[in-house]
């Protein structure tokens, strides 16, 4: 059969598309494209999780570390969400950020320290791009990344949330905002897909004339910028640059009709209400509460695999919960307390069970893409998708105390995808790695070959 | 990363926490930051921006431009359009407060906005033009011919604009919306195509001045975002055409209408609401007994009956719901909502309230120290720096007796000759007074699960005097005239959305000269405050 190139587009109308990977563009053993010979797409994404592994003060044992290390661990009760994808995925424990200054340290300052490290391989003061923006660059093509956060609000009344919801930075420290509405973020991806109620004709003429506004907005936007001063051109650039995005994306339309694996999800609707449930009432003036963030995060997976399958971009972080999280954790702890609050107040088996809730979200996502077919196996194969969280569980950055939630020792992250040969399956002890290996063990399975900021090494034990 | 402008963690301003180098704590009048920020021009007599030369933009004049807030962005969609769903609170990203939801600085455009507006523009687009009764009620037509529409489109840009605009803006819309109409056969799309492109239109979604002397349009779209929190109305526009806004009397004049509306009642509520720190109280039936409370006393007091701005903090009658004179254990007779007495009881004005008491919640409960820092900063705009880095303050403080009670534990900030004694001697005093009023603004004798441990209520404002309770904490502070210059301050950042610490120490006390010749009555300082130079001209400090 002859077999189409990657690039092939369809024209229709006046207006040209790209596809998705289909059947026909593979070689016979479904591994490559069949006319160039180059791989099939590989994907990175980043799930994050705002919690630590523990609480003050408590000893006793806490049911997210596994004991067994290899290919034969019982997962404890917070790492149970995994059970389903136990074989896909890799628990890599004892990794550790160092207090002080040196490569990839942290500083005494918890929360607005701790996580910084992990992402960019830099110590506190260094500024560097965040993994995902250096996959960005590396495997993404022209495609932006998809940035998502799940958690809806702040949940404080009084304070600015910034640095605490942003996970993605740009090589001078600028951090990336993420989208944190699934309406806005399915519509950003899949609004030039026709789906059950509209007749490509009729999504033609649609994205036609939402085009024909964005034109005239341009130039409008061009004129109004010519008559600012300097700074304040700045900020109308940037919602010109935005605005030719989006134009650019109506431009290139996927395919009107459903390939085998990409397709148009079902519409998530309005998104769900903020703050409306399980507040925490001891709080009346601090709105902490809860907006289904289960919900949120479900559809915000959904996109990115969609997205992933459809080829729409090859790199995507999702947020769960902030930094030092205020949301409201009673319908997965049983605790009217917030995720950050569960950490100091309540005790190791309620942060055991936040935990097991965050990692259900990435355990979903994984599961999704393997069970997509792709080429010989399935999109899995061809992707690696790893879970961090803010914090580990040992002593205290600041004052050494034992049992602390505000330690970067003892951390846990998990990693999933055979991506350039890795062997998932295992509960590895890293005898104090920094976290950022792990990322950069995740990288490199793609192809990349240089360091995530200033850490250089890798856990091999994770292709064993 | 790291130390971007974003690091902080326990100050809300940005600048705030580079500024450390106090060695006291709590330093009075600490606005001394008029070095890092005051590059803007001020005062009249700057160059229309169309003559201003490259290098002097360049060099001197920090960027202006910022996106409208969501709560501006409801209200003027709902000015427009007479849609009330806010749509901006459903799909755009919560604001943060700094105090204020205006700061020039934290209002980014990002990818995530854009798209969200894009959303929003369809969304009212589409309701808009499907809902015949309402659209036609905007346009003045029925049925909405396509004539109408074309009559319809330069008033609309113009209100959406603030600003008269030509006939030539209107030419490409309008072949679009004809064409449109052309081909699906009916108005309702050539209207839909309108108000998205009105909705996503930079002049509509910006706060844009072109001008160092603003001219009369933008002068009347400052008025209306701050009065009114939303756009100017035809009314307003024709005031600015006319020159009513040439001079200070006629801006007087013009304000003194406005404040005369239900809308600039809302809007000095919100700003208290955002200057006291609780701009988000909640949906409970409860918590917007205490909205309405809170609100009732600063309209009251400011706007109907126009006294001494002070009277918020020493009113002696307050207004209840049956469920909340219960809650506060105050006794109340009769249906509905009415004004009662607090009597004997140490309650007295906005301290009392249940709105100012949750605020700076700690470990489920009050926080004396995040009391403290609370009203030094918020309330007399005094400096208090952040704790050390290695103060471990996600753990409540324990006491070295072993003794539960808070007042013992929180000793352990002040041991003498502690590095920790010079700020929590200034701060933790403070809240200890207000300790009987708990997080919710329940009065309390003992602390909530330690029947043991009784709440004095002794409570000092080091350099001030000692109190006890909301009631005398008011009738301290209304004699500091840090508070006044404090407010006028913030709103004055209020109104030229930057944060309150970038307004330099002469401008607050020019400021605070203003309010103390009107005798401390807030309307009536508001009313001179827009007629200054520091409102009518782009001025950054």
């Amino acid at each position: 059969m002859k077999s189409l190139s990657r690039r092939t587009f369809i024209r229709v109308g006046s207006l040209s598309m790209g596809l998705p990977v289909l059947d026909i563009m593979l070689n016979s053993s479904g591994t490559a494209y069949a006319q160039s010979n180059s791989s099939l797409p590989k994907r990175f994404a980043l799930v994050f999780g705002g919690t630590s592994l523990g609480c003050t003060g408590d000893s006793s044992s806490n049911q997210i570390f596994p004991s067994a290390t290899g290919r034969n661990y019982t997962l404890p009760m917070g790492l149970s969400s995994l059970a389903d994808v136990k074989s896909q995925v890799s628990i890599v424990s004892n990794l550790l950020i160092p207090v002080g200054n040196s490569a990839g340290s942290t500083t005494s300052a918890f929360h607005t320290d701790a996580h910084l490290p992990q992402l960019t391989g830099m110590r506190i003061g260094r500024t560097g791009a965040s993994s995902d923006q250096i996959m960005l660059n590396f495997l993404g093509g022209e495609k932006r990344g998809l940035h998502y956060l799940a958690q809806a609000s702040y949940y404080r009344s009084d304070d600015a949330p910034y640095i605490r919801e942003h996970l993605c930075f740009r090589a001078d420290g600028s951090p990336i905002v993420n989208q944190q509405s699934p309406r806005a973020a399915f519509n950003s991806l899949f609004s030039g897909f026709s789906g059950t109620n509209e007749t490509p004709p009729e999504l033609n003429k649609l994205q036609a004339r939402r085009k024909s506004v964005l034109d005239l907005l341009s130039t409008d936007l061009t004129k109004l910028i010519s008559q600012l001063g300097s700074k304040d051109k700045i900020r109308m650039e940037q919602y010109l640059t935005e605005v030719r995005e989006i134009e650019k994306k109506i431009e290139v339309l996927p395919p009107a009709n459903s390939t085998n694996i990409c397709s148009k999800p079902s519409d998530p609707g309005p998104d769900p209400r903020i703050g409306e449930q399980f507040s925490n009432t001891a709080y009346p003036g601090a709105n902490q509460g809860y907006s289904n963030e289960d919900l949120r995060a479900k559809v915000f997976c959904d996109l990115i695999h969609m997205a992933f399958a459809c080829d729409l971009t090859r790199v995507a972080t999702l947020m769960i919960t902030s930094v030092q999280s205020n949301m409201n954790t009673f319908s997965f702890t049983g605790h009217n307390m917030s995720v950050h609050g569960v950490g100091h107040e309540i005790n190791n088996e309620a942060v055991a069970k936040s935990v097991r809730w965050h990692v259900g979200q990435f355990a979903y996502l994984v599961a999704k893409l393997r069970d997509t077919p792709e080429g010989a196996g399935n999109m899995l194969n061809n992707s690696v998708i790893c879970y961090i969280n803010e914090g580990g569980f040992g002593r205290d950055n600041a004052d050494s105390s034992a049992n602390s939630p505000h330690s970067t020792e003892n951390m846990l992250s998990i990693v999933a995808g055979q991506v350039g040969g890795l062997r998932p399956g295992q509960h590895i002890d890293s005898y104090e790695a920094h976290p950022s290996s792990l990322l950069l063990t995740a990288m490199r399975a793609t192809g990349y070959s240089g360091n995530l900021g200033e850490i250089a090494t890798t856990l091999p034990q994770l292709y064993l | 990363m790291g130390n971007s402008k974003f690091t902080t963690h326990i100050e809300t301003g940005l600048l705030v926490a580079f500024l450390l180098g106090s060695p006291g704590c709590a330093q009075k009048s600490g606005l001394s930051f008029q070095e890092e920020s005051s590059q803007g021009e001020s005062g009249p007599g700057g160059n229309n921006a169309n003559e201003e030369s490259e290098s002097e933009s360049n060099s001197t004049t920090p960027a202006n431009v910022r996106p409208l807030s969501n709560e501006e962005l409801n209200n003027a969609i709902n000015d427009l359009l007479l849609d009330s769903s806010r749509p901006a609170t459903l799909i755009l990203p919560e604001e943060s407060y700094s105090p204020f939801n205006n700061n020039v600085d934290l209002q980014i455009v990002s990818q995530p906005w854009v798209e969200a507006i894009e959303n929003l523009a369809e969304d009212v687009a589409k309701k808009f033009s499907q809902d015949k009764a309402r659209s036609e009620r905007v346009l003045g037509c029925t049925p909405i011919t396509e004539q109408c529409i074309v009559n319809f489109t330069p008033n609309l840009l113009k209100l959406a604009f603030r600003r008269p605009v030509e006939k030539e803006a209107s030419t490409e819309i309008l072949k679009l919306v004809q064409q449109v109409i052309k081909e699906d056969g009916t108005t309702s799309s050539g209207l839909y195509i309108l108000i998205r492109y009105t909705l996503q239109h930079p002049e509509f979604l910006f706060r844009i001045e072109k001008n160092l002397n603003l001219n009369a349009f933008e002068l009347a779209t400052r008025l209306s975002f701050l009065l009114w929190g939303s756009i100017p109305d035809n009314d307003l526009l024709k005031s600015a055409e006319n020159g009513e806004l040439s001079d200070s009397d006629g801006i007087k004049k013009v304000a003194l209408r406005m404040l005369n509306s239900e809308k600039a009642a809302d809007r000095i509520n919100r700003f208290h609401s955002m200057w006291l720190g609780f701009p988000n109280m909640g949906t409970s039936m409860l918590a917007q007994a205490m909205v309405s409370e809170t609100n009732a006393l600063l309209k009251r007091v400011i706007v109907t009956e126009n006294k001494p701005w002070s009277e918020i903090f020493t009113s002696e009658t307050t207004y209840l719901n049956a469920e909340l004179a219960a809650h506060y254990g105050l006794s109340f007779v009769g249906n509905g909502s009415q004004w009662i007495s607090y009597g004997n009881s140490p309650r007295r004005g906005i301290f009392s309230h249940g709105s100012f008491l949750s605020t700076v919640p700690k470990f489920g409960d009050t926080s004396p120290t995040q009391r403290g820092i609370h009203i030094r900063k918020r309330l007399l705009c005094q400096t208090v720096p952040p704790p050390p880095p290695d103060a471990n303050v996600d753990n409540p403080p324990a006491s070295e007796t072993g003794s539960r009670c808070k007042e013992d534990r929180y000793l352990s900030h002040r041991k003498a000759g502690s590095s920790c004694f010079g700020c929590h001697q200034q701060l933790d005093p403070i809240g200890f007074g207000l300790e009987n009023f708990d997080q919710l603004g329940r009065f309390r004798t003992a602390e909530a699960d330690k029947p043991e441990c009784v709440i004095s209520g002794r409570g000092e404002v080091a350099g001030v005097g000692i109190f006890s309770g909301p009631r005398e904490l008011g009738a301290l502070l209304i004699n500091e005239n840090d508070l006044f210059r404090c407010v006028a301050q913030h709103y004055h950042s209020y109104a030229i959305g930057r944060i309150p610490q970038s307004v330099s120490a002469s401008t607050a006390t020019k400021l605070f000269k203003v309010f103390e010749e009107k005798s401390f009555k807030l309307k009536d300082f508001i009313i001179e405050y827009v007629a200054s130079e520091h409102f009518r001209t782009k001025s950054l400090e």
